[in-house]
């Protein structure tokens, strides 16, 4: 599905900086994968070409047999509307839009009619289990929630793969669990996974693991016993649960953050 | 994306800051209510002026002195008279502006001393006793016919023929009443006491006249006789011209002349306060598409191409603009009614100006909303989605 050869990034003009070096990779549909790395590794810069957010400065990339390297800008969103379904960090909602219409957005670029519309965001996040706040705004969900209708959008299109950078960065550990759940059954449903994150936990989940280093792969391997996203997001509920029986003040830490009090580096543009 | 989904888009961005939204929109009224205004203003002034001078009659000529040292005098006026052959009437004139008294009412007028032609040749109409007949001339008879106006200011409706009324402390019998002509702008046609012209001057205590008017008896022979006319006057001074002989034409020639360049002017300044309008779209779309680097950035990282984004942003521009717009029609309609009511002409808002203004309000939207949204539409995603 994904093909890069000899793909290389350089950025600057009169100091270069080569994010990227001589990328070989293969993506096929269906997988799971982890990117890692330290910051300025280019797993960023990576997930960005691979997304069609960016062009390559050398090298091919092929998606589905097309050749992206070479794409204009319009041909570029073309395909990241029919293609790729972005989850960020900081959840990027449109504040002053219901959920449903945030949904919709990537459906409205593609021409979708109004009703039609309508039923596929539905259909989406009845999947992310958020039927009853569709009409809510970002500013009245949970940053969970908030990620959740993110990962709707992102999946409302039917994209060719999800691609998620740091998803579980401005959430906490019950939440951020909760959307790999999320993650792994989408997986499962056949949906091709990209994860960008530099936590060793949140990349075990995925089916392989490529790490990068100065902009390079220095390692590609497959993971042999991924995490059961299920299983841990039970072994926090009961950590929180005995945390709070305990009667230690702390209780909350574990769990949901309820809605109206979103984590304030992520929330909505 | 659609249009319609552009324009909702835009519609929510512009409902959103509500304050910021009337501020820019305020600077457009401004500019388009004073488009209307200023426009309405002048042309419904000029159509007064022009009306003032078709009412003074067709195939008139005005003859005045082109300076105070140059006399106009009766004998000048008969001379016309008898020696163009193609004036079918002169009609000299002495006027100033004088208090005219009945019993405790006092009213400040135009007072004219006329002669008898004058009655035919400024179109008036007698609806009571008479006009100045050829004997109240020669014998300086104290006699006055009041036009409409004074009629009412001075005997408020009550019966004027026959009374005494006093102007500049002489007694005047009031033996004509005229009808009423029609508020003309500027100087009212009915705000008038007539005199004899002899009368006249030995009140004011000259022998000159301020005007003689005459009626050419066919428009053809208008620029032949104002030469003949001229070459009398020529002879009689001695040097050229000291008087100004003017035909009904060139005075609407030379006020049309003067409201066109009065049109440029206030045109041109409502102009500049539309374009100041521009300028403040300009800013506020600058600042709004700072604000939603992050949206633009996400719009395009979920498939929105540049010209979605541009069309997003111009119509956001095009709103303010064409909403300022019709706000300012309005606006600028009322201004023009009031000022039409106190200025005493009829308001004339044309669907020239309206549409003029319109189209405007639109290009200044696009105009200053292009550099925004083409900024918008340009922004790199990437940088964007991560932009503070």
């Amino acid at each position: 599905m994904i093909e890069l050869s000899g793909i290389s990034k350089v950025y600057g003009i009169d100091r270069l900086v080569h994010a990227l070096r001589r990328i070989d990779l293969k993506v096929g549909a269906g997988e799971y994968v982890a990117l890692m790395g330290p910051s300025g590794s280019g797993k960023s810069t990576l997930m960005n070409i691979i997304g069609c957010l960016d062009r390559p400065t050398a090298g091919t990339y092929l998606l589905e047999g097309g050749t992206v390297s070479t794409m204009d800008d319009d041909q570029l969103a073309q395909v990241r509307n029919r293609m790729a379904g972005f989850v960020f960090q900081t959840f990027n909602l449109l504040a002053r839009q219901t959920a449903e219409r945030n949904v919709e957005l990537p459906l409205i670029y593609r021409g979708v009619p109004g009703p039609e519309r309508q039923r596929l965001a539905m259909e989406v996040l009845e999947r992310v289990g958020l039927t009853e706040w569709a009409m809510h705004q970002p500013n009245q969900l949970s940053g969970g929630q908030q990620q959740r209708v993110a990962i709707a959008r992102a999946l409302v299109g039917r994209p060719r793969f999800l691609l998620a950078d740091e998803p579980t960065g401005n959430l906490d550990s019950r939440s951020g669990q909760e959307v790999m759940v999320l993650f792994e059954e989408l997986n499962r449903e056949g949906m091709a996974v990209m994860l960008v994150t530099h936590d060793e936990r949140i990349a075990h989940h995925a089916g392989r693991i490529i790490k990068l280093l100065d902009g390079r792969v220095v390692s590609d391997e497959l993971n042999p016993a991924p995490l059961d996203a299920t299983a841990e997001l039970e072994r926090i509920r009961e950590q929180a649960h005995t945390a709070a029986s305990a009667g230690a003040g702390t209780a909350a830490a574990g769990m949901a953050d309820p809605p109206g009090m979103a984590d304030t580096r992520g929330g909505p543009v | 994306m659609s249009l319609i989904e552009a324009m909702r888009v835009a519609a929510a961005a512009v409902i959103s800051n509500k304050m910021r939204t009337f501020l820019t929109t305020l600077g457009v009224v401004i500019g388009v209510a004073s488009v209307i205004a200023l426009v309405s203003v002048s042309n419904g002034a000029s159509a007064m002026i022009t009306g003032q001078i078709e009412a003074l009659g067709t195939n008139m000529l005005v003859i005045t002195p082109v300076n105070a040292r140059v006399t106009l005098t009766l004998e000048d006026a008969q001379s016309l008279d008898s020696r163009v052959p193609a004036l079918s009437a002169v009609a000299p004139a002495m006027s100033f502006r004088g208090t005219a008294k009945w019993g405790i009412n006092s009213y400040e007028t135009s007072i004219e001393g006329v002669a008898p032609s004058h009655v035919e040749v400024r179109n008036y109409e007698v609806v009571e006793g008479r006009f100045i007949s050829a004997a109240d001339v020669d014998q300086m008879r104290r006699i006055a016919v009041i036009g409409h106006t004074v009629l009412g200011e001075l005997f408020k409706g009550r019966q004027a023929l026959g009374q005494q009324l006093t102007i500049n402390g002489q007694q005047f019998t009031v033996v004509g009443v005229l009808a009423e002509k029609g508020q003309a702008m500027g100087t009212n046609p009915d705000d008038v006491v007539f005199i004899p012209v002899t009368a006249a001057q030995r009140l004011a205590g000259t022998t000159r006249l301020t005007v003689i008017y005459a009626r050419l008896s066919s428009g053809d022979l208008a620029t032949e006789t104002v030469a003949q006319i001229r070459r009398i006057f020529d002879r009689k001074f001695g040097r050229a011209d000291q008087v100004r002989v003017q035909s009904q034409d060139e005075l609407l020639g030379a006020v049309d002349t003067a409201t066109r360049t009065l049109s440029l002017m206030l045109g041109g300044i409502a102009g500049i306060s539309l374009l100041v309008g521009g300028i403040g779209i300009m800013n506020i779309m600058l600042v709004s598409v700072t604000e939603r680097t992050r949206e633009i950035g996400l719009r395009k990282a979920v498939g929105a191409r540049r010209r979605d984004i541009l069309t997003q942003f111009l119509i956001e521009a095009l709103f303010i603009s064409i909403g300022g717009g019709i706000i300012g029609i309005f606006l600028g309609s009322l201004l023009a009614t009031v000022i039409a009511r106190f200025g005493g002409w009829s308001s004339a808002v044309s669907a020239d100006s309206i549409m003029l203004s319109f189209f405007f309000a639109g290009a200044v939207g696009v105009g200053f909303g292009m550099y925004p949204a083409m900024k918008a539409s340009r922004l790199d995603p990437i940088a964007s989605l991560r932009y503070e």
